[in-house]
């Protein structure tokens, strides 16, 4: 098992908190066990090609399962964003890691600080907000009222 | 579940497909549904086990024990007889549509071709 298959299992596992909770309480291990495991052979067979199969089914897994009840749910929607904001640029990240050619590597290296730069004011809004040191609800301010 | 006279979703069809060679847990389920669509069809793990819950549900397919010295975090599934009944008549409408279209000449006969 290569180093970049118990990260994206990882990865899963975080994304898993935003599914549907009967379907994570009653199979929450199996998914990630079975993710694994197909995440595993598709490297073997296929390496990054199998690999973004792999993750691409799981995308379209998170917008077709988790994401109508995280946008329904605002308490979880700012971490759901951040969340699957953060996998999808790892996910990029990964891709590029595995790239042989200079330009790819270097733009690599810098991907992650950039996405960071992006994420972190996401994560701190999220943090203050559950916090009560700001709100975010404008349905409250002098301007909404007139 | 769907009527009896509608066809079966995909994932429904290969999770039942595959379970007619034997109980399997989720990962072979997985597996077999690609192997058997010619890696045309992916079943991921959300689809596999929310299709699993809805089959349980409809009795179509059963939770069974695993071989002793199988994994104890797998849950091996078993095709039951409303699930072999389904599965076969969902076949028998894929294959009447085959003849359809051949009688309407949609596709060459096997001896034309």
């Amino acid at each position: 098992m290569t180093s970049s298959v118990p990260l994206s299992s990882r990865l899963y596992g975080r994304l898993l908190v935003l599914y549907p909770e009967d379907l994570r309480r009653d199979y929450g291990s199996e998914m990630a066990l079975a993710f694994a495991e197909d995440l595993d052979a598709a490297r073997r067979d296929a390496g990054i090609r199998g690999v973004t199969r792999v993750w691409r089914c799981a995308l379209v897994e998170f917008l077709r399962f988790a994401l109508p009840g995280c946008a329904s749910s605002p308490a979880v929607r700012v971490p759901a964003i951040s969340v699957a904001f953060s996998v999808f640029s790892m996910g990029i990240e990964l891709l590029l890691r595995s790239a042989t050619n200079a330009p790819m590597r270097f733009v690599a290296a810098s991907m992650l600080p950039t996405f960071a730069t992006v994420l972190t004011p996401m994560v701190v809004i999220w943090a203050c907000r559950g916090r009560g040191v700001i709100s975010l609800d404008l349905s409250g301010s002098p301007g909404a009222e007139r | 579940m769907p009527r009896s006279d509608e066809p079966l979703p995909p994932a429904t069809f290969f999770i039942l497909f595959a379970l007619a060679t034997g109980d399997k847990h989720g990962y072979a389920i997985m597996q077999d549904a690609r192997k058997l669509s010619d890696n045309r069809f992916q079943i991921g793990p959300a689809t596999l086990y929310t299709t699993v819950q809805r089959l349980l549900d409809s009795r179509w397919i059963e939770e069974v024990r695993g071989p002793e010295d199988g994994d104890p975090r797998r849950r091996y599934y078993r095709l039951t007889k409303p699930g072999t009944s389904a599965l076969h008549q969902e076949m028998d409408r894929m294959e009447a549509l085959v003849r359809k279209s051949k009688a309407l000449r949609l596709r060459p006969m096997e001896s034309e071709s």
